[in-house]
């Protein structure tokens, strides 16, 4: 027997049963079985396996694969009364759609949702409207505009499933308990708990820097901390620093950039500036030195009025960059 | 029933994977409303005429074992109508994918995190049972409140021209803000910032603003009477609306800060020969540069063009001046 072609061969032969067929005749057959059937026997039922047991084999994964892509999974059980035999099939409530009783309002309000927001690239609504049933809206003006990675939704199904996610990121393989996903300041980050790294602290992985696919684990698998606040762990505060002392700095920021400036700032006091010039900002530095290269970076828009330890320092920087010597 | 001979051609031809996915849809659609035409299937699943009839039938030769006709699925097709007789297993939806999970809840939790959604309407209610029935989405999206947001989005969905007070990034050292009288096109939240795209009388051309630099809002009474298409540039992903100025630049950075490069970055940043990390920029303004150069401190520079070279010094001469008179 021919080895078969490759996902894509299916379309050359004249002669070749379309592997659409094959698949579209398994997925009903384990469906409709009332007990796990052993490859063996799928094979001998639905037309287009090869005989040989390593070819067979082979065409069954990729079978798996396609299936898996299209969110149907396939449960391995040991059939009634046999010792070392395994048998697939399909679980209904793994494969249908639990019936979500949506009322029409409902409905009709996803619709809307669903036309105003764009996601760009990577994870599409697909078939997500016939699927639930929803009526067609007319084109309507986006409302929100958001960039996608196809990595999102195996990350967001992981979340939901309390799955561990394993990928690569930065070199290294990661094997992540993921608690939610977060969108901040144009980029998606998954919050989650490396398993592997040493403490096993919370952290943040910037979805688009995953390298390659992802895979998840068993269901259920982990408890979402309890008053986790995502928002909160992807704040971007460069000069934040846990165990270190603190330091009050008074900051003043022109108007221009005076609203970025007081989001960061948090907490701390935001006091307004005469003649709209801006505001004063009060606040409390963890990481000095993050601080300082913050402040520059707000060029002649921002003024550290204290302290004096950390105004000498940001003038000592300035020189550095105005080329002029100290 | 015509007999189908052409088998998608070419490397266009979607794979297997979303054949599988797209006839499994079709079927569910075609239980579910018992009979449509090839027309309205093509229109529904994005296929050409010729493929739907090719599917259905494929469709038509799967079934159950024995596979004898009684088994089979039973889809009749006279002219242009599709009448669905028989389709089994296959006729309720799956389980939405990954992918189409996560575009439901993004849409949905987008439209909710917009101020002024309403937390407990229908778009709450789908949601909260979308969750019961996946899993918590455990999804964030961080999207910005800005003060003249309401009064924009109002004078936009009512088509009424605005005059607003606009604090630019990119007005030169020592400008304030312009007013400018704006017919808007939209307003539009985009990675997270709220836009207002219009059409602008000062500048003679569509211009996109940021809502949260907008200092003021008046309405001036007028209709307002936007380009009848938007600018092809504004619906373009990451499009960048910066005027005649907005230009390319090249910038290197220590490796200690190719982290903050990346947030920036106009596609794939890359390590230069000298062991620093470099990348695109899109450049709406000198002023934003300065500051880009000033923030990635000591060892960062502009590559490219030429004339930008001087800025991060040009820059931290001008924010020293403000220490050496205060």
């Amino acid at each position: 027997m021919a080895p078969e072609n490759a996902d894509s061969g299916e379309s050359s032969g004249e002669l070749r049963p379309d592997r659409l067929e094959r698949l579209t005749n398994l997925v009903q057959l384990l469906l409709h079985t009332n007990r796990p059937l052993p490859l063996r026997e799928i094979a001998d039922t639905v037309s287009g396996y090869p005989r040989e047991p390593a070819a067979l084999r082979q065409a069954f994964e990729r079978d798996k694969r396609v299936l898996r892509q299209n969110g149907i999974t396939l449960t391995l059980d040991r059939p009634d009364g046999a010792d070392f035999q395994v048998g697939y099939r399909i679980l209904p409530e793994h494969y249908y759609l639990p019936d979500l009783g949506l009322t029409a309002e409902e409905q009709l309000a996803l619709s809307f949702a669903l036309a105003e927001v764009r996601l760009e690239g990577g994870a599409g609504a697909g078939d997500a409207l016939g699927k639930l049933g929803l009526p067609e809206v007319p084109d309507l003006p986006p409302v929100a505009v958001f960039p996608s990675l196809p990595a999102l939704g195996v990350l967001q199904e992981a979340v939901r499933r309390r799955a561990p996610a394993s990928f690569s990121y930065r070199g290294r393989r990661r094997a992540v308990d993921g608690y939610g996903l977060c969108f901040r300041s144009g980029a998606w980050y998954l919050v989650g708990r490396d398993a592997g790294a040493a403490g096993g602290e919370l952290r943040t992985f910037r979805v688009d820097r995953i390298e390659g696919g992802v895979s998840t684990g068993e269901p259920a698998s982990f408890e979402v901390p309890e008053g986790l606040d995502l928002r909160e762990m992807v704040r971007f505060v460069p000069w934040q620093a846990h165990g270190e002392e603190a330091t009050e700095v008074v900051v003043e920021v022109d108007a221009t950039e005076a609203r970025a400036a007081a989001e960061l700032a948090g907490d701390g006091a935001v006091e307004p500036l005469p003649d709209g010039a801006g505001v004063r900002l009060r606040f409390k530095v963890g990481d000095e030195d993050a601080f300082v290269a913050w402040l520059v970076g707000l060029g002649d828009a921002a003024l550290l009025v204290s302290p004096e330890r950390l105004r000498r320092r940001v003038v000592e920087r300035l020189r550095e960059l105005a080329g002029v010597g100290s | 029933m015509t007999p189908v001979v052409a088998r998608y051609p070419g490397p266009a031809a979607p794979d297997v994977a979303a054949r599988l996915r797209r006839l499994l849809a079709m079927l569910a659609h075609l239980a579910s409303v018992g009979e449509s035409t090839i027309d309205e299937l093509a229109g529904r699943f994005g296929m050409l005429p010729e493929e739907v009839v090719a599917e259905l039938e494929l469709a038509a030769c799967c079934g159950l074992p024995p596979y004898t006709p009684d088994e089979l699925i039973e889809l009749l097709v006279d002219g242009d109508r599709v009448v669905a007789e028989r389709v089994g297993e296959l006729g309720r939806p799956t389980r939405l994918t990954p992918a189409e999970g996560f575009a439901v809840a993004a849409a949905a939790r987008a439209l909710l995190t917009v101020p002024g959604a309403d937390p407990t309407g229908s778009l709450a209610g789908a949601l909260a049972k979308l969750e019961a029935a996946l899993g918590k989405d455990r999804l964030v999206l961080d999207i910005e409140a800005p003060e003249h947001l309401a009064a924009l989005r109002e004078a936009a969905g009512a088509g009424r021209q605005v005059e607003i007070e606009y604090a630019s990034a990119g007005s030169s050292a020592g400008a304030g803000p312009t007013v400018r009288r704006v017919d808007p096109y939209q307003v539009v939240v985009r990675e997270g910032r709220w836009y207002l795209d219009g059409w602008c009388h000062r500048a003679g051309g569509v211009r996109r603003f940021q809502v949260g630099r907008v200092l003021a809002v008046r309405e001036t009474g007028e209709a307002a009477s936007p380009p009848a298409s938007p600018h092809p540039e504004l619906d373009e992903p990451g499009a960048f609306v910066g005027g005649p100025d907005a230009i390319r630049a090249r910038v290197a950075a220590p490796p200690a800060v190719a982290w903050l490069l990346e947030r920036v970055a106009h596609g794939p940043t890359s390590e230069g020969e000298d062991g620093r990390v470099e990348a695109t920029v899109l450049v709406g303004s000198e002023r934003w540069l300065e500051r880009l150069v000033l923030r990635l401190g000591p060892g960062a520079e502009v590559l490219e063009p030429e004339s930008l070279r001087p800025v991060g010094r040009s820059g931290a001469r001008r924010a020293l001046e403000r220490y050496e008179i205060t």
